[in-house]
């Protein structure tokens, strides 16, 4: 039982003892390597670890850091936490040196506050050697050699060359702009539906109207409008007459006259429908239904009257010949064409 | 909103009570030569109760031709010359003091009568024009403690002289709109000046006789009050007023800057009721897209505000009116 007290108390002891180990403030300092040549650049990193709760102040290092030994830049002060209630803070130091020889530098001294007592911590001391190049002082003085020119990188000209494709987009895209206007074309245009010719799309709407039955359903005055829409619609595509924008009035004077493709019959009847459909929008009028089947009947007419049929270009065979046989040739092709 | 209407039966009471329209076309026509299109007008104006703009060079027979028809209609007419120093008071009347009687007593003033005649309207200032415009659009007018009711049958036909700008009191755009048609008139042709030479070389000038009374213009009113206008009609009205206010929304984008300010709601109105007069005069119960352009120039030509584009490109109302009527979809 005694025994294993001493082991228990042991044990304790060896845990407070690497705690206390633990505990203790560290402060170092290093150099990248331990020579330089005369005038090169070397980083020097001051580190310090500390208790969390206390505090820590960093050496203000003078521009001159020994005799011989300048400072040139120093970065910012990086702090972190590295476990078992330490801090650690870290800064480096760009340093360089114009005389040649062995150059000691630090130690360095840090400034820690706990809550219980003030206390300096100094760093490690260090040694740099500074090199000079072997120089042949026979060849006399020579010039200063030019600045070498570094590696040019894609990072810094990309956005050069970003910006010179947005420069030729924006140039190209304003000189098509201005071609297309002076060439009265608009700047983008949508592909266009080949358009049907108007006969056809009156003669689909007709067929869709008289389908749909309207006088019949009691929709006298839709039937009405939608008719005379169609011819009207027609007749601006047909004869490029602003139909739509006329009233019955301006419209017949349009095709009044006998050098109109619409007279006599043709014209009568136009005149008829107008007239009904007018009376029927504006006046309230019930039409007969002889005369519904008339006014459907005279648009047709008029359509298929009218129409423009696609010209069909006929295929001959062409002589390439030229003499009595040929003329034979060609005409038994042409009489076997007449045959059914 | 469907009206129950006979139009059938409205067509044969039109027929009957428009009769009166030939005989004072016909009694118009001995003394004007030509001016067609006045005449209409006027009689628009008088069937649907609206106030008339005349705007010609002098010498158009603008006043002989509201006289006329006075005395056709065996009206009551009075003629007022507009001057700078005009006031109030010589239009509408006042109270004056009788020592006879030792009281005031009111004094009317011309505007008391069925048509008047406000000759050259921009000549006078702003305060007489507004009180002639305050009693067109009241027709009622108070002088001292009472207002005095105008005659049912009031119509003014005002003149304005286009080329004659200086000394003169430009109308207002809120007094303008007051007149339901604004008519502008051109010279005569020549077969009608040969004419009118020869009429006033006569040794009696002809003299118009009364053929109506303002009764039976009254009463015509109320038939063409009745008149039926269909709601694709009241859409097309609606389509073409509004044209001159979004000019871009309605395809006509190159207007935008030419027009500062379009026609009002009273434009609306006065183009749907001139409309059912023009179909009363061409014997018709119902209104027709065709009534509506007759009238459409003179009902909206002063009711849109040219921009200063406009004007340096010598666009005019007229123009902007025709190409809103090419525009537009007639039903």
């Amino acid at each position: 039982m005694l025994r294993l007290k001493y082991i228990l108390l042991f044990l304790v002891s060896l845990t407070s003892l690497n705690f206390v180990h633990a505990q203790q403030p560290k402060v170092s300092a290093s150099l990248e390597r331990d020579s330089i040549w005369l005038g090169d650049q070397i980083k020097m990193i001051l580190v310090a670890e500390y208790p969390a709760g206390s505090r820590l102040t960093f050496p203000v290092l003078k521009d001159s850091l020994s005799n011989g030994v300048e400072l040139i830049s120093k970065s910012k002060i990086d702090s972190s936490k590295i476990g078992d209630g330490m801090m650690q803070m870290r800064q480096s130091y760009m340093i360089t040196a114009f005389d040649s020889g062995p150059h000691p530098i630090g130690p360095f001294v840090f400034a820690m506050h706990s809550a219980i007592a003030k206390d300096s911590l100094r760093t490690n001391s260090l040694k740099i050697f500074v090199k000079v190049p072997n120089v042949d002082l026979k060849k006399g003085f020579t010039d200063i050699k030019k600045p070498y020119g570094a590696p040019i990188t894609f990072k810094e000209i990309a956005p050069w060359i970003l910006g010179i494709i947005l420069i030729s987009t924006i140039i190209f895209l304003i000189l098509y702009a201005i071609n297309r206007k002076r060439k009265n074309i608009p700047l983008f245009v949508m592909p266009v539906k080949p358009k049907l010719p108007p006969h056809v799309v009156a003669l689909s709407e007709l067929d869709k109207l008289k389908e749909e039955q309207l006088w019949q359903h009691d929709k006298v005055k839709d039937y009405y409008t939608r008719l005379t829409d169609i011819i009207r619609v027609y007749l601006e595509e047909r004869y490029e007459v602003p139909a739509m924008e006329q009233t019955t009035h301006e419209i017949l004077a349009e095709f009044k006259g006998d050098s109109s493709q619409i007279k006599g019959k043709l014209f009568t009847g136009l005149q008829k429908t107008l007239d009904t459909s007018d009376l029927v929008k504006f006046a309230k009028y019930t039409p007969l239904a002889d005369e519904n089947h008339f006014v459907l009947v005279q648009a047709y007419n008029l359509v298929e009257e009218t129409k423009i049929e696609p010209v069909e270009v006929a295929k001959k065979p062409i002589p390439k010949v030229t003499g009595p046989e040929a003329e034979k040739e060609n005409a038994s092709a042409n009489e076997t064409e007449k045959q059914p | 909103m469907d009206q129950k209407v006979d139009i059938r039966e409205l067509n044969e009471r039109i027929q009957r009570e428009s009769s009166f329209v030939d005989l004072i076309s016909m009694e118009m026509n001995k003394v004007i030569v030509g001016q067609k299109h006045l005449v209409e007008s006027l009689l628009i104006g008088l069937l649907s109760d609206g106030h008339i703009l005349l705007e010609g060079v002098p010498g158009l027979a603008k006043t002989l031709a509201i006289n006329t028809l006075a005395q056709t209609i065996d009206a009551k007419f009075a003629r007022i010359q507009f001057t700078p120093d005009l006031l109030p008071a010589d239009l509408l009347g006042t109270m004056i003091y009788s020592q006879k009687k030792e009281e005031f007593m009111v004094r009317k003033g011309p505007i008391f009568t069925n048509f008047v005649l406000a000759d050259e309207i921009n000549r006078a200032p702003a305060k007489v024009q507004s009180a002639l415009l305050e009693a067109m659009q009241e027709r009622q007018i108070t002088i001292g403690d009472t207002t005095y009711k105008l005659d049912s049958l009031f119509l003014v036909m005002a003149t304005q002289n286009p080329i004659e700008q200086e000394g003169t009191y430009r109308l207002p755009e809120a007094q303008v709109d007051r007149f339901m048609l604004k008519v502008v008139l051109n010279y005569p042709k020549k077969e009608e000046e040969k004419l009118i030479i020869q009429l006033n070389l006569m040794k009696h000038f002809p003299r118009a006789n009364a053929v109506v009374t303002p009764a039976d213009i009254i009463r015509a009113r109320e038939v063409v009050k009745e008149v039926y206008m269909d709601e694709k009609i009241q859409k097309y009205i609606i389509d073409i007023v509004f044209s001159t206010r979004e000019p871009a929304e309605h395809g006509l984008a190159k207007f935008k800057e030419m027009i500062t300010y379009g026609a009002s709601p009273r434009a609306s109105i006065s183009l749907a009721q001139a409309s059912k007069a023009y179909a009363f005069i061409k014997r018709r119960g119902y209104v027709i897209p065709e009534d509506i352009r007759a009238v459409c120039h003179d009902v909206l030509r002063h009711r849109i505000g040219l921009s200063y584009e406009a004007e340096a490109n010598n666009l005019t109302a007229e123009e902007i009116i025709s190409e809103i009527l090419n525009t537009v979809e007639v039903p």
